[in-house]
């Protein structure tokens, strides 16, 4: 296995590491038996934050498509800045609210993974999440170019952000669920005492940390009945969305991260709104930041009622 | 020109090219189903040549009418012909960035070239359906003299759209059946597929219009009302209907 960890950031190896992830070959149970996800935060961070500008012009080509109808080319262009500034901002900001949470709570889960960790884990399923919506960038450009109607484009957006979230999300409860089974399975390699036969992995800050051991061989003893896991390089190669093999979670655990996706995503919607406007109502003109009133879903259903309804 | 020939053949009966390097007991290696015998750029090819062919034939209604002289018309059938290769192409182009995300995220990107060969042969199936369908539509301008004769040239090619585009999903799925033998997950990619290439589609379709081009209105590329949302249009229409307003 080659380093994964590169001394500066490239453009082409921040590619690499996105490709990675989302062939899920960074959140594998071989590596992340050593409580570890092998991203660089750094590169990643950075590809997250060029993914978002992406579909920030994405979203702004409404605004630019508009404005050039009306010859307010400034506004469009201000616009469609904003835009690619401000959901890079989004993100950062959710991150920022939500990582401090997204550790205490897994500390309280007992899932055992470090800070570092936690925030690879919270970067990682961004950037899933980030690579999904950007992917789905020039569907909205397209409906952009060729729609007036404000209220779609606005719903389209939502649709998006949503089908995006929720990729990204189960990205981060499926790679959860992989580290909680090994989590499962080190108790138990503790209590069937099988250490000695394990050489523990090279791992910096993890000295403490009790070796694990393949968890093939861990279930061929324990566990006979259980099948092979599909991490093994059998076929079908298995994606990073893929259930975990052993599905052997505690309860409280998941009750935890159901609590912690729910303030997740409160956190997201309520950011977004904020920072609003991001596409920018062809009625009115251009503004940073529009006045705080009302919230984002009230805001969302009377949309969709108006859409609807024509009212 | 035979190799076009035989693409049409793969385009069409990808099966049954497969299926001959197992009855003549070939060496396994060579047996990979998802070695298509053809080059995915000539499969391409077939879009930009077959595609051109309905497209002037939609065109040519208010020449094959009786409207406008042969000259008059050239121009629209240019238009139609590049229209149906555009319209393939921006609603591919579109939607495949997402494809190819999801794929990965399920763990299918080694699979990645074969489904877009999948893809595209399905477009190139689009075109080669519609080639075949156009002689019908001919038939139909020259013998159609109704007083909305051209309301019905409309619903008549909407028809042959409407025939070719299920044909296509038909034989998306055939070229995908190898893929979801491999992995019954192939299977989700597929339904994603036709739903995003279906919305994008219906609306690159209204935008590109006219496609047939009316009697009574100039020649046009695209127009200026075009630009409209195929959706929000649909919904209006049934507000109107349901609502009366």
């Amino acid at each position: 296995m080659e380093s994964t960890h590169p001394k500066g950031f490239s453009f082409r190896d921040s590619l690499f590491q996105l490709d990675r992830i989302l062939r899920g070959d960074a959140t594998r149970q071989e590596f992340l038996k050593r409580a570890e996800i092998e991203i660089p935060v750094v590169g990643v961070s950075v590809t997250i934050i060029g993914l978002a500008v992406i579909y920030g012009a994405c979203m702004g080509v409404f605004a630019m498509v508009r404005g050039a109808e009306e010859a307010q080319y400034a506004q469009a262009l201000l616009q469609t800045f904003a835009s690619m500034c401000k959901v890079p901002l989004l993100f950062v900001m959710t991150l920022i609210v939500t990582f401090p949470s997204l550790y205490v709570f897994n500390a309280i889960a007992g899932t055992r993974l470090r800070m570092l960790p936690v925030l690879k884990l919270l970067v990682a399923s961004l950037a899933v999440n980030l690579a999904v919506l950007s992917s789905m960038g020039p569907i909205v450009a397209f409906f952009s170019v060729s729609t007036p109607n404000y209220q779609f484009i606005v719903l389209l957006n939502v649709i998006v952000f949503a089908l995006a979230g929720c990729l990204g999300l189960s990205f981060l409860l499926k790679t959860m669920g992989r580290l909680d089974d090994i989590d499962n399975a080190r108790t138990q390699s503790k209590r069937i005492k099988q250490e000695p036969q394990i050489t523990p992995p090279a791992s910096d800050y993890y000295g403490d940390a009790p070796a694990a051991p393949p968890v093939a061989k861990l279930k061929s003893k324990s566990t006979p009945s259980t099948p092979s896991t599909p991490s093994t390089p059998s076929t079908p190669k298995s994606g990073p969305l893929d259930d975990p093999p052993l599905r052997k979670l505690e309860n409280h655990v998941w009750r935890v991260f159901y609590c912690w996706l729910t303030v997740f995503c409160l956190v997201g919607c309520q950011m977004g709104w904020v920072l609003r406007p991001f596409i920018g109502s062809p009625d009115t003109p251009f503004q940073w930041f529009r006045s705080r009133h009302s919230n984002f879903f009230e805001a969302v259903s009377s949309l969709v009622f108006s859409f609807f309804t024509g009212a | 020109m035979v190799r076009g020939f035989h693409t049409v053949d793969h385009v069409l009966q990808p099966t049954r090219n497969l299926d001959q390097p197992r009855q003549t007991h070939v060496q396994p290696q060579t047996q990979n189903p998802f070695s298509t015998h053809v080059r995915l750029r000539t499969v391409a090819l077939l879009v930009i040549v077959l595609g051109p062919i309905y497209g002037a034939v939609m065109g040519s209604y208010a020449w094959l009418d009786g409207h406008r002289e042969f000259h008059q018309q050239i121009l629209q059938m240019i238009y139609s012909a590049m229209k149906v290769p555009m319209l393939l192409g921006i609603t591919v182009t579109v939607s495949m960035p997402s494809i190819f995300v999801i794929n990965s995220l399920f763990g299918l990107r080694d699979d990645f070239r074969a489904s877009l060969s999948a893809i595209i042969s399905a477009q190139a199936g689009l075109t080669i359906i519609l080639a075949s369908l156009s002689p019908l539509t001919v038939l139909f301008y020259v013998s159609n003299t109704a007083t909305q004769a051209y309301s019905m040239a409309i619903l008549f090619n909407a028809l042959m759209f409407g025939v070719a585009a299920v044909t296509a999903q038909i034989l998306l799925a055939i070229h995908f059946r190898p893929l979801i033998q491999k992995n019954a997950r192939h299977r989700w990619i597929m339904r994603i597929w036709i739903f995003v290439y279906a919305f994008v589609g219906i609306q690159a379709g209204y935008v590109l219009r006219p496609f047939i081009g009316s009697p009574n209105a100039p020649t046009d590329f695209l127009r200026r009302e075009s630009f409209q949302n195929a959706y929000v249009k649909v919904w209006e229409l049934v507000q109107q209907v349901m609502f009366g307003n």
